[in-house]
């Protein structure tokens, strides 16, 4: 399987985690709520969570065997991961427009 | 819900606390798309009890209006639309402070002037009667308020008939009759006032025969009310409350020799009844006489200022809620929501009872509005759901527990910040108005004091006894407060918002006010606060599965 189709699999898998997370955060009252801004700031914590750990298990875990595949792995792997973190935010950012009233609405 | 065109009148200090609860009946939304004329009527114009109801309409009527304009609304908060009146017989100046003067029996001949004195002492006490200050009501003398609670409507009536010297609040009992007059067999007329007391025991006799007089009169003859078709409502509240007998020391000066004593209270209502039993008058004008009472000792009145004098009435005269109070409220509910029950040539005597136990009363929602067409399920489910919005703006929201916090604001920024904007227009002003409301409907903080409102202090009557909600609904410790659980108010726990791993109850209620609580065309909220409150109340609705 290709790095790309790999790293945006990885970056659905953190982005439902990262939904998952958002919709245990419960509401709060108050004329300030704490509770939007939680969700958005564990959204970007995966943002950024989803590149370093995804390239670490490409690069460390999952790397073939093969010399000639593992230089073509290594070679798209960074530009995968650059994929993979765009779909992340790009998915990110549609979902929390579809759901705007919503928890994961508080993304973006 | 009836046709009919619905007016409220409540004299005395008696009858504004039950105005206030009729007030926050309405609030919490039990009188659907209808629009109520209430008129108050004392001769006690600074009576605290007075004051504090007409600025609770105030407050509701403001929270009710939306750029000038205020209308009724169906299955909501605040549905009704109250237009307050008030009318008050003038008992100020040495020419009117008590009945010697106001009647003039020093006037005229000598041979007149002693014809005056002996007609006048065959009914009243001389020097006692005759000469305490009108200013705070009749004092439990029932003989001489009726006849200067009657003398003064006539005397308005006459005042405006001239055109000469008309007060305001003479212009204000006007327009409420003829708002009477024009409804006609259409009108419903409920009465809210004591038979114990003063004023309120006073008045109900006479009002009805007063108002026709007074249309009679002003109008010179050209108009009438039909006491005959016009559906007239009253409660007979006996004796619910005592206070401090007065010392002769109090009694000592004329304008104060005579101060009601509560411990005749059960006398005077015992003779009220039988006369209301047999009056032929009252039992013609009145279709229904709701008959309320409390047959147990009740918590006296002031109870801890042992050295203070007697309140006799004025701005001190703020006496807490009484669970009684909220059953006249749910009288005027009957009276006014029943399609049938008018047609008797003599007036129906209505009493209910409720579980005794323990002894203390145990209350339940159909015992306040009954059960037919599910009103015990309706009235369950607004009250609930407005004492919820009366938690989570003052606690959870923390309105009552910190001075900077906005309650209702509150909500409207979280919807904001969840992307639904349509009720940012909403002033902040109009916001603090549900928070004022929201604090005399349940409680407040002064500094670190628990000032508990109108259900805390119904609810403080009956305690230990079992009314309506759970206890800790009626928490009113601030960590308690800050801890409760508004989803949990009920005693049946099918009521109870739902939760799951995943979310409390607080966050199952606002998901269903993000997702599932829009207003809808039926309940005729077209201004932006009509809508947000309809939404709010939608969302509370659904959470509490009624």
């Amino acid at each position: 399987m290709s790095t790309y189709i790999l790293s945006i699999i990885f970056a659905a898998a953190v982005l439902l985690l990262a939904a998952l997370i958002s919709n245990m955060i419960q509401f709060e009252g108050g004329s300030n709520p704490k509770d939007p801004g939680k969700r958005k700031m564990w959204f970007w914590i995966f943002a950024i969570l989803n590149p370093i750990i995804f390239y670490s298990i490409a690069a460390f875990v999952m790397a073939p065997s093969n010399r000639r595949e593992l230089e073509s792995w290594n070679d798209s792997l960074p530009i995968a991961t650059i994929v993979g973190f765009v779909v992340y935010i790009i998915l990110g950012f549609v979902l929390s427009k579809i759901f705007k009233n919503g928890k994961i609405g508080n993304w973006f | 819900m009836s046709q009919d065109k619905l007016f409220v009148i409540a004299i005395g200090g008696t009858g504004m606390r039950c105005l206030e609860s009729f007030t926050h009946l309405c609030a919490v939304g039990m009188f659907d798309n209808q629009e109520i004329e209430v008129l108050t009527l004392d001769t006690d114009q600074s009576n605290g009890n007075k004051a504090k109801v007409e600025q609770l309409i105030g407050l509701y009527s403001r929270i009710k209006t939306s750029d000038g304009k205020s209308n009724p609304n169906s299955d909501t908060f605040f549905s009704a639309k109250l237009n307050l009146h008030r009318y008050w017989t003038n008992y100020e100046g040495a020419a009117r402070e008590n009945y010697r003067n106001i009647s003039k029996i020093n006037t005229g001949t000598p041979e007149q002037q002693e014809e005056n004195q002996l007609l006048a002492d065959l009914f009243l006490d001389r020097g006692t009667v005759q000469e305490f200050n009108l200013a705070h009501g009749y004092r439990a003398q029932t003989h001489l308020g009726s006849q200067l609670m009657y003398h003064g409507i006539l005397e308005a009536a006459r005042s405006l008939a001239s055109g000469k010297d008309v007060k305001v609040e003479e212009k204000e009992l006007e327009t409420y009759l003829t708002k009477l007059e024009s409804a006609g067999a259409d009108a419903r007329v409920f009465i809210f006032g004591s038979v114990f007391g003063g004023t309120g025991a006073s008045s109900i006799p006479v009002i009805p025969k007063a108002l026709q007089d007074f249309v009679k009169i002003r109008s010179g003859g050209k108009s009438n009310i039909d006491l005959s078709k016009v559906k007239f409502g009253a409660t007979l509240l006996t004796e619910y409350f005592s206070f401090k007998k007065p010392d002769m020391k109090q009694m000592e000066a004329k304008k104060d020799s005579v101060v009601a004593d509560s411990s005749f209270f059960p006398l005077n209502s015992q003779a009220a009844l039988q006369f209301y039993q047999n009056d032929p008058t009252v039992k013609k004008t009145y279709k229904r006489l709701y008959h309320i009472g409390w047959p147990i000792e009740s918590k006296p009145i002031g109870g801890d200022k042992k050295d203070d004098k007697t309140i006799t009435g004025g701005a001190n005269q703020k006496n807490p809620c009484h669970i009684v109070e909220l059953l006249c409220a749910c009288a005027a509910y009957d009276f006014f929501t029943r399609e049938d029950g008018f047609d008797f040539a003599t007036a129906e005597y209505i009493y209910k009872a409720v579980e005794f136990d323990k002894n203390s009363f145990s209350f339940d929602f159909k015992d306040f509005v009954g059960h037919e067409n599910k009103a015990g399920e309706t009235f369950a489910n607004r009250l609930g759901a407005f004492l919820s919005l009366a938690h989570i703006s003052l606690s959870k929201n923390k309105a009552a527990l910190n001075e900077n916090e906005k309650g209702v604001k509150g909500f409207i920024n979280q919807l904001q910040i969840q992307k639904i904007e349509d009720y940012i227009p909403i002033p902040d002003d109009d916001t603090v108005d549900i928070d004022n409301y929201l604090k005399q409907f349940a409680y407040t903080f002064e500094g670190q004091e628990f000032i508990p409102g109108w259900l805390y202090q119904i609810r403080s009557t009956v305690s230990p006894g079992k009314f309506m909600f759970n206890d800790n609904a009626f928490a009113s410790n601030r960590k308690e407060l800050e801890r409760l659980d508004v989803g949990e108010l009920f005693l049946d726990d099918k009521n109870h918002w739902d939760k799951s791993m995943m979310s409390s109850r607080y966050d199952t209620f606002v998901k269903k006010l993000l997702n599932e609580g829009k207003p809808r065309p039926e309940q005729k909220a077209n201004t932006i606060k009509e809508r947000f409150l309809a939404h709010v109340y939608n969302a509370l609705t659904l959470s509490q599965k009624f």
